[in-house]
């Protein structure tokens, strides 16, 4: 009942400040005035199309071996050439996509769901509750990351829901400790202490005041979590223990294409550009959209 | 104030003590207040005597580590110290409310106007329909009179001037229909053109709603325009209380005597304001006696040993001092 209430109060007030039509309008608004917001919107959005559209695309499958045609160089048959089993480098490079956008986003949303959580409790309740989630952050926050993340994965074994969990259980610090700091600053402000004087619970104070304020930098943050998890997912497939063959991944077909560099460059150059362009996507998208969700830089000219 | 209105809120020996590691520090010192129905009540002292921390008491929202230690805030005749926290989560917005100094800080820099008075009023009142609520924010707004309501429920606070940010922590204070409005140094942050509009607003809103008020403040002449009475602290505890054309014309504690000759009076060309000399006591050990024998001109031995009572000198007005205590002079300790 109090559950319910306090959605339907915040739907409305949601509704109020002009809902997601809105924002959305303001995103397009705010990117036609940057050109580098622009490049990573334009990116993302397309990279995003073609992952999605990979099944329908008119091209050769990634998984059929063209036995007569073995490195051969990009032609207009095979665009990307193709690899040392004959698979066309083209198809495998759009079929990557979509096992790089999934482990990037429900890897990011995994710990960020995680991280957020903790975060907020330990930043606003401060005291005992802090003391005990930092106790946790720290133990994560003292592991190399990625050492983290392979160890997992490696334990786990290779699959792509392990190489899922392994970088979400690594990266959630980061955003526990960017939420709980911002909550911190948060919870001392003025208003908090109005809303409290007006009758809000700290449920309500935690999730309509404390964590919109503090989303900015963790949208940011995020976005660029996810070309973080996309460059992992990568070196994990890299190194073995990702994307399991013949299953096509951007960082497995690097490692396989490596062997060949000196006379078949195509076969890891154009999976490594996949990489750098969805990674600069994502970095220009979260810098847009940090200003964006910030109201105060509402109406700015940039 | 008539002598018929009822108590409203009543304060008996209120005690707020903070726990500090090096020390107790007592910032309430057992308050005595009532706040009749209808009436307007100033309360007046310098920083750091405890009249923010009143008012924090009676919502139930001291900060830690403080503690209220003792005493009791009736409202209605509810006790609210023995409240749970979710019952004063009803009270409060609803039935006592609180506007403070900073509008700049106390609005949510991230959601607009409209958003936030929504807000307020979905959380007291069973509103779910979309257009009755914007309707009745709008009601709210031009109550406090802000031009172009519709324009303003789209605005973010740094969008609006510092007089209008007052106007909608007020319109977010009174949207519920408050009880009893605690207003702290509601005009301190404001420039004195905007103050004198934002204070008869808000005595004109009091009386429309038929609210109380308890206005917090350390300038005397916001007292001397709004309240009907006025309470004097020093120290953590309150050392006068009297209606506020009689403590202005002849106010009895060397304290309120000092406090109002450091006000200038329009007119008189005085030759040098007197300030009161020394500091506020140390709260975490205060003296065995009264807390302002140290800086009081007719201090006698007797103030530095004995806390003084509350005697009644003339209707209404009591005040807490051994020299208008004629028949105590054992004291009471």
């Amino acid at each position: 009942m109090m559950a319910s209430k306090i959605l339907n109060s915040k739907l409305m007030s949601w509704k109020m400040s002009g809902g997601t039509r809105e924002q959305v309008a303001g995103l397009i608004e705010r990117s036609n005035k940057n050109i580098m917001v622009k490049i990573g919107l334009a990116i993302v959005f397309a990279i995003v199309l073609i992952a999605l559209l990979a099944p329908v695309l008119p091209m050769k499958s990634p998984l059929i071996r063209y036995t007569d045609s073995v490195f051969d160089g990009p032609s207009s048959e095979f665009w990307f050439g193709t690899d040392e089993l004959g698979r066309d480098v083209f198809s495998r490079v759009i079929w990557g996509s979509r096992v790089s956008l999934l482990v990037g986003t429900v890897a990011v949303l995994f710990s960020l769901t995680l991280g957020l959580t903790l975060g907020l409790l330990a930043g606003y309740f401060g005291g005992k509750v802090d003391y005990m989630i930092s106790g946790i952050i720290d133990i994560f926050w003292t592991f190399p990351t990625f050492l983290l993340a392979l160890a997992l994965a490696a334990a786990l074994g290779p699959s792509l829901t392990n190489v899922i969990i392994a970088i979400g259980v690594s990266y959630w610090a980061g955003y526990a400790r960017l939420v709980r700091g911002q909550a911190f600053t948060i919870r001392e402000r003025l208003f908090v202490e109005a809303s409290k004087a007006l009758g809000a619970s700290h449920t309500r104070i935690m999730f309509t005041h404390v964590l919109p304020n503090c989303l900015a930098p963790l949208i940011v943050w995020a976005s660029i979590g996810v070309a973080d998890a996309i460059v992992v997912e990568s070196s994990l497939s890299f190194l073995g223990i990702g994307t399991q063959p013949p299953d096509p991944s951007w960082g497995y077909m690097l490692n396989s294409g490596r062997r060949f560099l000196d006379f078949a460059p195509w076969i890891a150059t154009f999976p490594g550009i996949a990489i750098l362009v969805t990674i600069l996507g994502f970095n220009l998208f979260g810098d847009g959209l940090r200003d964006v969700l910030d109201p105060r830089l509402k109406g700015l000219r940039r | 104030m008539s002598p018929a209105s009822k108590p409203l809120l009543e304060i008996k020996d209120l005690r707020t003590q903070f726990f500090l590691d090096e020390g107790v520090v007592s910032a309430l010192d057992g308050i005595d207040l009532t706040v009749f129905e209808g009436e307007s009540i100033g309360l007046v002292g310098e920083t750091g005597c405890g009249k923010s921390m009143t008012a924090l008491s009676v919502l139930g929202l001291v900060p830690h580590p403080g503690k209220i230690t003792g005493g009791s805030v009736k409202f209605r005749g509810i006790e609210l110290t023995k409240l749970s926290e979710e019952q004063m989560r009803g009270i409060r917005g609803a039935q006592i409310s609180m506007i403070f100094q900073d509008p700049t800080s106390s609005l949510d820099p991230v959601f607009t106007v409209g958003s936030q008075i929504g807000e307020v009023i979905s959380l007291h009142q069973e509103v779910y329909n979309k257009s009755a609520l914007k309707k009745k924010v709008i009601d709210v707004l031009n109550l406090v009179k802000i031009a172009a309501p519709k324009t303003v429920i789209a605005q973010y606070p740094h969008e609006l001037s510092g007089g209008m940010r007052q106007r909608v922590m007020i319109a977010l204070a009174l949207s519920c229909s408050p009880s009893l409005l605690i207003a702290d140094e509601p005009t301190t942050a404001l420039d004195v053109t905007i103050q004198a509009q934002v204070l008869s607003l808000l005595k004109d809103l009091v009386a429309r709603v038929g609210s109380s008020m308890l206005l917090i403040t350390h300038n005397l002449g916001i007292v001397a325009e709004t309240c009907d009475r006025v309470c004097v602290m020093y120290a953590g505890k309150i050392v006068e209380e009297s209606p506020t054309t009689e403590l202005f014309d002849s106010p009895r504690h060397p304290y309120s005597v000092g406090l109002l000759k450091a006000f200038p009076k329009p007119g008189e060309r005085a030759e040098e304001l007197s300030a009161i000399k020394g500091t506020v006591p140390n709260l975490m050990n205060l003296p065995p006696g009264c807390p302002f024998a140290e800086r009081c001109e007719r201090a006698m031995d007797k103030c530095r040993e004995v806390k003084p009572r509350m005697v009644e000198v003339s209707l209404g007005h009591r005040v807490a001092c051994h020299l208008f205590d004629k028949e105590g002079d054992r004291g009471d300790g």
